[in-house]
């Protein structure tokens, strides 16, 4: 009889890439020919975000996915790609499921004591929200209050002049609604479906970070599986992977109208804003953040070489 | 079999008189033996349900109610409610189902209400020959209204996960949530009138009022104070907490000048302890909670509700019955978290109009909260009072069938809900 | 509400050693809890007037107020069970005999003492698993993971020796009779 997988995560149901980690979990069932039950708990039901990789690795579950910054200072190259504008070229995401890159943090993910088993590929199209005006240059973000993210990029919003604060994303919301912070930065998805455009009126999208998700497993279940099973589900990742860039893809070039249509001003950032972005975020993010150390170096040498590939 | 048996075990454990949190522990330790072979993730479970700042309001609103209660602050509060509803049978009821609403829409937290409103309360309806039942009552019932009037967590919440309308969902609270507060105080009302007991004195006068008004302007000033914080943007609901008891600590030291160094720490011990009570509860029922969930027991159930092809109003019924008794043992996030996501798609398929659900959703989880074993309110109110369990059961018992009847109500005539969002834009 | 007076005024026999240290532990954990409040209290003013008045908000003053909410709760909880302030469903054992009625509070009793072990046991896990795995908490503050689930074991811990300094007054309380 089947072997339950229990997946923890953290997305609401009809975010894209719950729909993909359920296609996935079908894929897997099917693949694996019953042997695996995969049992999807979304939206934080079973074990929270926070918990997820502690609790995989542990072996309280089998099975969660995380975004790359839940791994911060516990496996900081997972967040490499947090750095400002050097990942928007999408053949890195196409191209990435079984390249040298993703078997490079494969390995150290192995390593630190997870087996991963899916690369889902989220978006690299943010958006600045905003009111009254958009946040385009730099000067726009001098003494606004910004939601923060991960003390690296924390110091680029400062890089910028903008106080980046501290809060639980169920209060963002509110936040924004009183005027407590004045801006968020989000995905151009997120920003839909956690209503922000409710609250904010000014929009603009900017190609500042890649978010992505990944699956993994605790490594003793993975090493009690069939080979059946684990061609399952390198099977099932490779397909899952290339369905993440699909609707990613479809989701950025789809975003700024749906907003558009909830009657908020959106604007793209065109070539030469980003560049001034990049050029006042890019070198605060590295200050603090090491890239500079080797095992860094070798990572973006890797995804170097998934650039261009068409 | 397995529901039998988990639920059994619970009641049982209950029905011995150990605290409660421990019952709740020591089922989901069973069920986790039972199922898993291990008890590893308990820590994890409560280490995950304490690690939130947002929860910090607990503490820091009872430590306002005792800095207010110590400093006498409410004694002149309630003073003056008694001088203006006195001479109306049930006005103190009025009172403080009007106090529970307006501290339950700033609180946004349904425990930090029938905390706060209900240690300064109780004694002072007491005081007036209040009787004790409808007091313990009316307060665990009030308290509830905190996640029907916006601001709300769970309402958020839901949002988010159903993918409705935030804005849309808050202002559909509203009417219900103020129609619920009448429908309380008409009972108060009632229910005094029928009472011989209840003598009400004549009507103070305009001279008493108005004094007794100047005696409690710091008490009644408090609620603008707190909620203009929060309007513009100068704090969150969540830091409004700390800004009350600053405000009571002022009020307190400077124009009451009541309160020394030692009444301070007093008051800080009193919420240290009377705030455990609930994190021990809220613990237990996190790991229980947790144990249900990995072995898939309230999924099984409401997927067995999402595929009996009823008919729209039929599936309505039948989901709020089945929360009705899932409430009775969980509390409201768990219920949002579970079983939204596996309605949605046959909501969807019914075109049942998510924002009208929201509401009754929000109406089933305050019901939960008053509805034996598990009811946080009702635990709260035991709690803080001397009085046994079955006597705050019983004075809520009139609550639970007056939301049962809103809750209908709010079924049959869907716009008591819809009609302020779509009058304000939403849902085109 | 103070119904540990209640105990104390019940309890003829002296306690034994046992029992006044693990008062005394409790209570100074405890009055730790109390301080917490008040910290908390003071930091999210602090917090709220650096990013209001000030306009430099505190990074970390949310992510800490989480972590000294895990604090205050696992102290406070074995001095709260110590004054007998915790719920019980009274339904049926209010009715019970003098007799009767001291063999129920053993055994609830020995259920806390149960549940304190299996969550110490539990919580002592996830602190060395955490520490072994090298986790730190992810959000805008990275400090080690075991360091902040550490209050857990604590709390458990204190949790177990108010039970046991119960069952062990109770006893001698029946021997001395
Ligand atoms: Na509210
Ligand atoms: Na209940």
């Amino acid at each position: 009889d089947a072997t339950a997988m229990r997946c923890s995560h953290q997305l609401p149901p009809a975010h894209a890439v719950s729909k993909v980690i359920d296609r996935w979990a079908a894929e897997v069932e099917t693949l694996s020919q019953g042997e695996i039950d995969v049992q999807v708990f979304g939206a934080d039901s079973l074990v929270g975000a926070k918990e997820n990789i502690t609790a995989t690795a542990k072996g309280d579950i089998e099975c969660a996915f995380s975004v790359q910054f839940q791994w911060g200072k516990t496996l900081p190259i997972m967040t490499v790609t947090t750095r400002p504008f050097a990942f928007s070229d999408m053949n890195i995401w196409r191209n990435w499921d079984g390249s040298d890159a993703a078997n490079f943090l494969e390995d150290k993910l192995r390593q630190k004591g997870v087996e991963n088993v899916v690369w889902l590929f989220q978006t690299s199209d943010s958006v600045f929200t905003s009111k009254g005006k958009y946040l385009k240059a730099p000067e726009d973000f001098k003494g606004l209050k910004i939601r923060g993210l991960v003390p690296a990029f924390n110091s680029a919003i400062e890089a910028l002049g903008a106080s980046p604060v501290s809060m639980s994303g169920g209060e963002v919301y509110q936040g924004l609604a009183t005027g407590v912070i004045d801006a968020a930065l989000t995905g151009t998805d997120a920003a839909v479906s956690r209503k922000y455009y409710e609250v904010q009126d000014h929009f603009a999208v900017v190609p500042v970070i890649s978010v992505y998700f990944h699956g993994y497993l605790n490594p003793k279940f993975y090493a009690g599986l069939s080979d059946t099973a684990k061609a399952a589900l390198d099977e099932a990742g490779k397909k899952a992977a290339v369905w993440a860039v699909e609707e990613a893809e479809a989701a950025a070039a789809a975003a700024p109208a749906d907003l558009a249509t909830k009657g908020v001003n959106v604007y793209t950032l065109t070539p030469e804003e980003n560049k001034a972005l990049e050029a006042v975020m890019q070198p605060a993010f590295d200050a603090k953040f090491s890239s500079d150390d080797p095992e860094s170096q070798k990572l973006l040498e890797l995804i170097d070489q998934l650039r261009g590939q068409g | 079999m397995t529901m039998i048996l988990v639920f059994g075990g619970l009641i049982l454990l209950l029905l011995s008189g150990m605290p409660i949190f421990v019952a709740l522990g020591l089922s989901a330790s069973a069920i986790l033996l039972i199922f898993e072979g291990n008890i590893g993730s308990i820590a994890d479970t409560v280490f995950a349900n304490f690690d939130k700042p947002i929860l910090m309001t607990i503490p820091l609103f009872v430590f306002m109610a005792q800095l207010m209660i110590r400093a006498k602050v409410i004694d002149d509060l309630y003073d003056m409610a008694h001088t203006v509803v006195g001479h109306i049978r049930g006005g103190l009821g009025v009172a403080t189902v009007l106090s529970c609403t307006i501290f339950a829409a700033i609180s946004g937290s349904s425990v930090a209400t029938a905390l706060s409103i209900g240690s300064s309360a109780i004694p002072q309806m007491k005081r007036f020959g209040y009787p004790e039942r409808d007091a313990l009552g009316v307060i665990a019932a009030g308290g509830t209204l905190g996640i029907l009037i916006p601001p709300s967590g769970p309402m958020i919440l839901y949002a988010i996960v159903s993918e409705v309308s935030i804005g849309a969902l808050f202002l559909a609270g509203i009417v219900p949530g103020l129609l619920l507060a009448l429908i309380f105080s008409v009972y108060c009302v009632v229910r005094a009138s029928r009472d011989p007991s209840q003598v009400a004195p004549d009507w103070a006068g305009w001279g008493r009022v108005l004094s007794a008004l100047r005696r409690s302007i710091w008490a009644v000033m408090a609620p603008p104070i707190v909620m203009g914080g929060i309007y513009f943007g100068v704090f969150t609901a969540g830091e409004a907490a700390a800004f009350g008891s600053l405000y009571a600590l002022i009020v307190a030291l400077t124009v009451y000048r009541s309160l020394g160094l030692r009444q301070i720490w007093e008051c800080a011990r009193q919420s240290m302890l009377t705030s455990m009570m609930v994190f021990m509860i809220i613990a237990g029922a996190a790991m229980f909670g947790h144990a249900i969930t990995i072995i898939r027991l309230p999924m099984g159930v409401t997927e067995l509700v999402a595929n009996m092809g009823l008919g729209p109003l039929g599936f309505v019924l039948m989901v709020m019955a089945m929360i009705f008794v899932m409430g009775m043992f969980f509390e409201s996030i768990a219920i949002i978290l579970i079983t939204t996501p596996i309605l949605l798609p046959t909501m969807h398929m019914l075109d049942i109009d998510l924002i009208w659900y929201g509401v009754l959703l929000m109406i089933n989880l305050e019901l939960a909260m008053i509805t034996p074993p598990v009811g946080m309110n009702l635990f709260v109110i035991k709690g803080i009072t001397d009085a046994p369990l079955s006597e705050v059961v019983r004075g809520a018992a009139p609550y639970v069938i007056l939301m049962l009847g809103g809750l209908v109500l709010m079924m049959l005539v869907p716009g008591l809900a819809t009609w302020l969002p779509y009058a304000a834009g939403f849902g085109q | 509400m103070e119904t540990g007076a209640n105990i104390k005024s019940k309890g003829a026999a002296p306690k034994g050693a046992v029992s006044r240290l693990a008062d005394a532990v409790v209570q100074i954990a405890g009055a730790l809890s109390t301080a917490l409040i008040l910290v908390a209290f003071a930091l999210t003013i602090f917090a709220v007037f650096m990013r209001y008045v000030v306009n430099a908000p505190l990074m970390w003053s949310d992510d800490a107020s989480g972590w000294m909410l895990v604090t205050l709760i696992m102290l406070g909880c074995a001095e709260a069970y110590r004054r007998d302030i915790h719920i019980g469903i009274d339904l049926l054992t209010a009715r019970l005999g003098n007799k009767a009625k001291g063999a129920q509070e053993t055994f609830a009793d020995l259920a806390v003492l149960t549940c304190a072990i299996l969550l110490g046991i539990s919580a002592w896990e996830a602190v060395t698993f955490s520490y072994a795995f090298d986790a730190y908490t992810s959000g805008t503050v990275e400090v080690p993971l075991w360091q902040v689930q550490l209050p857990l074991p604590i709390g458990a811990a204190l949790l177990g020796l108010v039970a046991i300094s119960r069952i062990l007054t109770r006893l001698s309380k029946g021997s001395s009779k």
